[in-house]
């Protein structure tokens, strides 16, 4: 039933509700979004980590990389010890220095780089496939579909922890393994298991959205398949792929340092020019050998990782609490 | 419910072959062999070395063998399952075959051992160390969550869901190396390297810091299922005819609530393996997971290989049993 009103049968409220500019979808989750203390802290945070991997060279005292011969395990700046100059603190190396006499903050300020982007790359290359798997299994459905997810079951039971261990063990000296110091390796390994996840739920997402009537209006008047799937169907599904991709970047985090630690993540880069020098993982692996030497070594690096995969878990909820309609209360 | 049973366990055969053959095949792409010409060490000559990879089987092809299948059949075998043995006749083949019978070869490092000795030997301490986890993590989780739930927005759910979410992220070994030097090196109250595995007691520390993660999981998926039952219109209709807040508690929301829990032990129970693996190591447990990093670090491909199976299987069965559980706990579910 349409009914014209005139402007002067509204009251003041209700012309202020008819004209002010319509909430969207987006606008509403990112109000919740930022109500949300904890991910406002997360999210801080990791803006102050690309702050930092960026201007690594201007915040760092010293080259990561720079070996400085008899400076080896010097004690963090506030511990002292007179009777053995050679290691007692020095302010000119806040966090100490490890085997070798390389300055601990430095490499953990050039750490943020490897961390972040460990974090977003997998995340990315996870969410295309998992997307696109998700998309054309549910969409076009019938055997592709039963292959497609049957397939992913499989990938699926194989134990993801284990499947790192392996790709990484076997492959580690083997041309592909060496190839940007294995950063190619361990991106690949990591995409090629988190995917089914993402394919899961956004085959979910278009089984129940493909039979809503927007769809079959789309399909009414003419829309070409692709851009049925494009434009109508993963708009609507884009709420859960960003909690997923939350999601995953800490644990992309997490399996690096884990790999790093057992000795077969990343190579230590030996070039001063490279712009991805030092990893995390590799220094708690060094600082586990001087546990009784030099404890920042391991402490520094260990509270670094904590506090990244924190921030982005608040995130990752605060996104899901943002995003999901029916938790928001 | 049976054809469920015999579905889920069949299902379990082409995951294992995949997860062997997967293995096998990046493990294959390993630079170097087990009897490698060392230029450093005593050489191998050629007669020995042929001698070697003959009795381990290395000569043979590493999938498939149809020229063996072709030999067989010329030489007239028709029977099936001879001829099938011949195609399969391979370094694949053999090692899967001998797996399915427990044989999973003889370790590349530790000389004159068998890598399914060297398991047998080493599972009662990850058992140990991962019978205290899961206590621990159910024990504590469960009720953490529940209490979070029913006081929601109280001092206690921030403080509880703060610490899941800690918990949740931060990982086990950052812990468990934080604890070695707090608790180990600063405060002297665990041991560091001299400890008796065959006791409980050094089990206590390890135990928490694996224990945690999936502590933390459980409270917070607990939290969530509590506070959607407790919405519910039945909880409503239980408080309306006048029922005690316990029975509503313990009956009505509990029973409900614990379903989704129940589902999400496959996922903790994993966590808990895999998560085993490094704080063995970390805390020198002599148990699976840290022959399994030592393997890691010597290249050990055998052993890294076998105990993926084991770890494969053990996973597959517990995901079984999870499977089965909540057909237990659901009625609606046992009647599918």
């Amino acid at each position: 039933m349409a009914t014209t009103v005139s402007q002067g049968t509204l009251s003041q409220e209700e012309r202020a509700f008819a004209t002010r500019k319509p909430r969207s979808l987006w606008s509403d989750a990112r109000r919740r979004l930022l109500r949300n203390k904890a991910a406002v802290a997360g999210l801080l945070f990791i803006a102050f980590l690309l702050v930092v991997a960026v201007a690594a060279p201007l915040i760092a005292p010293h080259p990561p990389l720079e070996i400085i011969p008899g400076n080896g395990y010097r004690q963090a700046a506030w511990v002292h010890t007179p009777n053995r100059p050679s290691i007692t603190g020095k302010w000119t190396y806040p966090l100490g220095t490890d085997a070798i006499g390389r300055d601990v903050f430095s490499r953990l300020v050039y750490g943020t780089r490897t961390s972040l982007i460990v974090g977003f790359i997998p995340m990315i290359i996870t969410l295309t496939i998992g997307v696109m798997v998700g998309l054309v299994a549910g969409f076009k459905g019938g055997l592709l579909d039963v292959g497609l997810m049957r397939f992913g079951e499989l990938v699926y039971s194989f134990p993801s922890f284990l499947f790192f261990i392996i790709v990484m063990t076997a492959l580690k000296d083997t041309p592909i393994g060496k190839f940007l110091n294995g950063f190619l390796i361990l991106f690949a390994a990591l995409s090629l298991v988190g995917w089914v996840d993402v394919a899961r739920l956004v085959r979910g997402q278009v089984l129940s959205l493909r039979e809503k009537e927007f769809v079959e209006a789309a399909r009414a008047i003419g829309v070409r398949q692709h851009n049925i799937l494009f434009k109508h169907l993963f708009p609507n599904c884009l709420g859960p792929i960003i909690v997923s991709g939350a999601f995953i970047v800490p644990g992309a985090i997490i399996t690096e340092a884990v790999l790093s630690y057992l000795g077969i993540g990343l190579r230590p880069a030996t070039d001063p020019t490279a712009l991805f020098p030092v990893s995390w993982g590799n220094m708690i692996l060094d600082g586990k050998s001087a546990i009784n030497a030099q404890q920042w070594l391991m402490i520094a690096p260990g509270i670094a990782i904590a506090l990244i995969t924190l921030a982005f878990t608040f995130i990752g909820d605060g996104l899901r609490d943002a995003l999901d309609p029916r938790e928001a209360q | 419910m049976i054809s469920f049973i015999i579905r889920r366990v069949l299902w379990a055969v082409p995951v294992l072959f995949f997860v062997g053959l997967v293995s096998f095949f990046l493990m294959h792409q390993a630079p170097g062999g087990p009897f490698d010409q060392d230029n450093n060490r005593k050489q191998v000559d050629a007669a020995t070395l042929k001698n070697l990879n003959a009795r381990f089987g290395l000569d043979k092809p590493p999938y498939v063998n149809p020229r063996a299948f072709a030999a067989a059949w010329k030489a007239g075998t028709r029977n099936p399952f001879k001829l099938a043995r011949t195609y399969v006749d391979s370094q694949f083949g053999n090692y899967m075959l001998n797996a399915l019978h427990g044989d999973l070869g003889p370790s590349f490092r530790q000389r004159g051992q068998n890598v399914q000795d060297l398991l047998k030997k080493q599972w009662p301490f990850s058992l140990r160390l991962a019978l205290i986890a899961l206590t621990f993590a159910i024990v504590v989780g469960i009720p953490l969550g529940v209490v979070a739930a029913l006081k929601q927005n109280s001092l206690a759910d921030y403080i509880s869901l703060f610490f899941a979410t800690v918990g949740v992220s931060v990982p086990s070994f950052i812990l468990g190396l934080l604890v070695i030097i707090i608790f180990g090196t600063h405060l002297r109250w665990i041991h560091i390297s001299t400890n008796d595995w065959r006791t409980w007691k050094p089990y206590i520390a390890p135990g928490l810091v694996l224990g945690l993660l999936s502590m933390s999981f459980i409270t917070r998926i607990t939290r969530s299922t509590v506070l959607e039952v407790k919405r519910q219109d039945y909880i409503r209709t239980a408080r309306a005819k006048g029922l005690s807040g316990q029975a509503v508690i313990m009956r009505h929301i509990l029973r409900n609530a614990l379903i989704p829990v129940v589902t999400t032990l496959g996922p903790v129970l994993l966590g808990l393996v895999t998560g085993a693996v490094i704080t063995e190591s970390i805390f020198s447990i002599p148990g699976i997971g840290k022959y399994f990093v030592d393997a890691i670090f010597q290249r050990d491909y055998s052993m890294i290989m076998g105990t993926t199976l084991i770890y494969a299987l053990l996973l597959v069965v517990a995901n079984i049993v999870v499977d089965l559980s909540y057909g237990f706990l659901d009625p609606r579910i046992r009647t599918q």
